[in-house]
């Protein structure tokens, strides 16, 4: 509950600062909330994350107590404006509905990417105050993914100290909830219509539960993703929606660009609706600057900003990337045998013409093939040709197949433009038909992207509902807030969207939302935080752990390491390049697709963990690990045991309760 | 009636905040109403034995593909192993451990006591800590327990309870509520919005 206070702070903050700002409290509070994750964003780029949240809650605080001294020398309240600030007062109301809903339920996390990136991202930037791309990095195997989510959990939970995986997802549910509101205010004040603008905040709120993939499992091995997931495809729409809704109703206003920013720290996708952003306001600017008090120099301006502003922030991500990187260090172990690496690299080659093998590596390509078909692989091409299957048959994105979709936006979005004043009628349909364009530019793109991996389309649903959801925010967005459409049809589709979803959600029931769910798909995670808890109260923060397991089921050694944090477990932490995720073993099965190092005799193994850890867990060993190790360990190896790494007779030595 | 619905139309034109806002207020103790209600109903259920609490073992069900080991202990000897309790039940709490991975670990249910059943009532177990939780709606009359569609499995059973409730669960709404709380007004709102409007432009095509 105490990632409440921020809201609570924005808010009342925000009752004080509308007046400054010349706008509803919703509005400034977006405005608030955007200004801090960007602030503490580039603060934390040059690592000062800490110390800029610090003093951005000392202004918040300090704001508040002056607007309130204002309010009493005044005698005014600050909340007599009440009906103006319906949506502050929707967007409060709804976060601590989802504070309380989120403590007693205490979802967790389950989905693979959730363990290996962003919920071990968001846990070490709590934990360690410093971005994970600062020094050693123990949260994900790529540093360059950039960390909006963890920012947003740090701002959130400043003042707990702990990190918790619930707290994690109700803070993306603020982010959702806080744009949401924000889209709903800007249509408020260009339509003027409360229960459209009403209308328009069911829709927005849910909309989570449109996208497919959000499905249920119906063992509840697994749940509807919507608010229930700490995978960010999701976040970039709704961030782009938020900055649209700025853009649309504060024309003459710079702000849109503060979500603008933070949705480039999300993810590098990012990019992609940050460019999509810039070509809707382009078509805005050009095609009604006449009749824009500003005319069209400044349109110019202002499109050049819309552009060169996101890159620039963009391109600090990767300034901040070079300049934290660590030194490459030599091992002082060469821990391959290099007399079986001929016969490894034979296994390797039989493997490989046994198991069909998709995958296209980086040097095997360039980016210039998304745009030239010429320069394109064999596996890209196959994969251009799957989705055109999908886009005709599939139903994995949302209610309907895509192409039906495309097509049901791409009508609605020219009817807007034929409902539009008569001065943006022509950058509606250029915005309508620009995003149904793009739609397939961004398939492309995607696709490059898909040949780096052997599963064709499994993760196809995903990355295409962070266009499609951008698509249908902006273009819900211009249809509502078209003047020649007359209320009653826009309230009756709106029903209609609204009806089909709540059907949907209740049909199958919230035990199947992160709002009702059992414990069921939580239950592996559960079991391994109690197997860790005794070793998690010896760790420190910095200590290194070599981790045991066997090496080809990797999520089990994936969550482990994750609940070790913030203890470096299995990591490289002197950045030498080696995998400590290979026991020391060599695997001639053909089956594998990995490198394996030759067994290290007991001596050579001693060497290596007393230089590069101070601890070992046991998580389970395999036979050969077991053979040659176990008289290392003071209890014969035993899973689930911590040793300490010492200079004894028998070096490893179990740390007991 | 139409009097109430002429006066909260005109009242909504004059303060569509305030429409909106005593929307809520009223969805709000409509729920705290129909829980009270619930609640006394349930009680009164529960102390007059209806849906009462019992503590079970293995001998107060019947069994089928099962060997019996002892009270609170089977050993799958099929692959559809059946555990048949005839009474009424609203939910069936066990505490149970299985010797490997069950497969599947479901509860059938019927409202007429006739041994029949169906996947369309079904329940998958929930599980909250140590517990498989599974819940039936009212009329449940037999509930069938299959527990592993794997042979040789042994099952040993902690506590095995039906109609567990505390009085606190009868009058409580769930978490998942307070979501519905957050929604359905303003579905109303909207909703009744919409119907008027259509039912003005209904109206002023007529005349």
């Amino acid at each position: 509950m105490l990632a409440l206070l921020p809201v609570l702070l924005i808010s009342f903050t925000s009752l004080f600062v509308k007046r400054t700002l010349k706008t509803d409290g919703m509005t400034a509070y977006f405005i608030m909330l955007t200004s801090s994750l960007n602030i503490i964003y580039f603060a934390a780029l040059v690592d000062l994350l800490r110390p800029a949240a610090a003093l951005i809650y000392i202004f918040l605080f300090l704001a508040t107590i002056a607007g309130a001294l204002s309010c009493i020398r005044n005698r005014i309240s600050p909340f007599s404006n009440w009906k103006e600030d319906i949506f502050l007062n929707f967007n409060n109301i709804t976060c601590v509905v989802f504070a309380i809903i989120f403590s007693v339920v205490k979802p967790g996390i389950y989905y693979w990417d959730e363990f290996n990136l962003w919920a071990p991202s968001a846990k070490v930037v709590k934990l360690f105050d410093r971005l994970y791309s600062i020094g050693i990095n123990p949260s994900t195997n790529d540093r360059n993914y950039p960390p909006g989510n963890a920012i947003l959990n740090y701002f959130f939970s400043f003042f707990d100290g702990q990190f918790k995986e619930y707290i994690l997802l109700l803070v993306y549910a603020f982010l959702f909830i806080a744009c949401f509101s924000m889209a709903a205010s800007a249509i408020y004040k260009i339509t003027d219509s409360l229960p459209i603008s009403i209308g328009s905040w069911l829709i927005f709120m849910l909309s989570p539960f449109m996208a497919a993939y959000h499905t249920h499992s119906v063992r509840y091995d697994s749940l509807s993703y919507a608010y229930g997931t700490t995978l960010v495809d999701f976040n970039l729409p709704v961030v782009f929606l938020g900055a649209m809704a700025l853009y649309f109703a504060y024309r003459d206003k710079k702000w849109y660009l503060l979500p603008m920013l933070f949705l480039l720290t999300i993810k590098k996708n990012g990019i992609f609706l940050a460019l999509l952003g810039f070509c809707i306001i382009s078509c805005f600017e050009l095609f009604t600057s006449k009749e824009n008090k500003w005319g069209f120099k400044k349109a110019i301006i202002n499109i050049v900003l819309a552009l060169v502003i996101p890159l620039a922030a963009y391109s600090a991500w990767f300034i901040h990337l070079d300049a934290y990187e660590m030194v490459r260090q030599e091992p002082l172990f060469d821990l391959k045998d290099r007399t079986v690496v001929t016969v490894q690299k034979e296994a390797t080659a039989e493997k490989e013409s046994r198991i069909e093998n998709r995958r296209i590596k980086h040097s095997e390509t360039s980016i210039k093939a998304i745009f030239i078909p010429s320069l394109r692989t064999e596996r890209y091409n196959e994969i251009l040709q799957e989705m055109k299957w999908y886009f005709i048959n599939n139903k994995e994105t949302i209610f309907t197949t895509d192409i039906i979709l495309i097509g049901i936006l791409f009508v609605l979005g020219n009817l807007a433009a034929i409902c539009h004043e008569k001065e943006k009628r022509l950058a509606v349909f250029f915005v309508s038909t620009g995003l149904t364009a793009g739609c397939f530019v961004y398939n492309i793109v995607i696709a490059y992207q898909m040949q780096f991996y052997n599963d064709m389309m499994v993760e196809y649903p995903r990355y295409m509902v962070s266009y499609y959801f951008g698509w249908i925010y902006v273009i819900l967005f211009l249809f509502v807030t078209a003047p020649g459409l007359k209320d009653v049809f826009k309230q009756g589709i709106m029903s209609l969207i609204i009806f089909i979803t709540i059907f949907d959600i209740y049909k199958t029931g919230l035990d199947y939302t992160v709002f009702n769910a059992p414990e069921n798909a939580y239950v592996w995670g559960r079991e391994i935080k109690r197997s860790t808890e005794f070793a998690n109260s010896v760790l420190e923060k910095g200590d290194r752990v070599y981790l045991v397991y066997k090496d080809q089921e990797t999520l089990p050694y994936i969550r482990y390491r994750y609940n070790l944090l913030p203890a470096y477990a299995g990591f490289d932490t002197q950045n030498t390049g080696i995998d400590f995720s290979i026991n020391f073993r060599e695997r001639l099965d053909l089956e594998s697709d990995r490198q394996y190092y030759l067994i290290a005799s007991p001596e050579k193994f001693t060497d290596v963990m007393k230089h590069y850890f101070d601890y070992i867990y046991v998580i389970e060993s395999d036979e050969e690990f077991y053979d040659s190790y176990s008289t290392l360990f003071s209890d014969g190896l035993t899973p689930g045991t911590l040793y300490t790494i010492t200079d004894n007779d028998v070096p490893m030595q179990a740390v007991t309760k | 009636m139409k009097n109430i619905i002429n006066k909260y139309i005109s009242f909504c034109k004059k303060s569509r905040p305030k429409a909106l806002m005593y929307t809520y207020v009223l969805c709000f103790c409509g729920t705290l109403l129909f829980h009270i209600i619930s609640g006394v109903v349930n009680c009164g259920l529960s102390w007059f034995g209806v849906y009462g609490e019992k503590h079970l073992t293995v001998d107060s069900f019947e069994t089928v593909g099962a060997e019996y080991v002892d009270s609170m202990t089977i050993i799958n000897s099929t692959n559809d192993t059946q555990m048949i309790y005839t009474g009424n039940v609203r939910n069936l709490i066990v505490k149970c451990e299985f010797s490997r991975s069950p497969g599947e670990f479901v509860c059938f249910y019927n409202t007429r006591g006739n041994y029949s059943f169906s996947t369309h009532k079904m329940r998958y177990a929930k599980m909250y800590g140590d517990y498989y939780v599974f819940e039936f709606p009212y009329g449940t009359k037999q509930i069938r327990l299959d527990t592993g569609v794997i042979d040789s499995i042994t099952v040993s059973f902690e506590e095995i309870n039906i109609n567990s409730f505390d009085v606190w669960d009868y009058f409580a709404c769930s978490v998942s509520e307070l979501f519905t709380l957050l929604i359905m007004p303003g579905v109303m709102y909207f909703g009744i919005d919409t119907a008027y409007k259509l039912y003005l432009i209904i109206n002023k095509n007529k005349s």
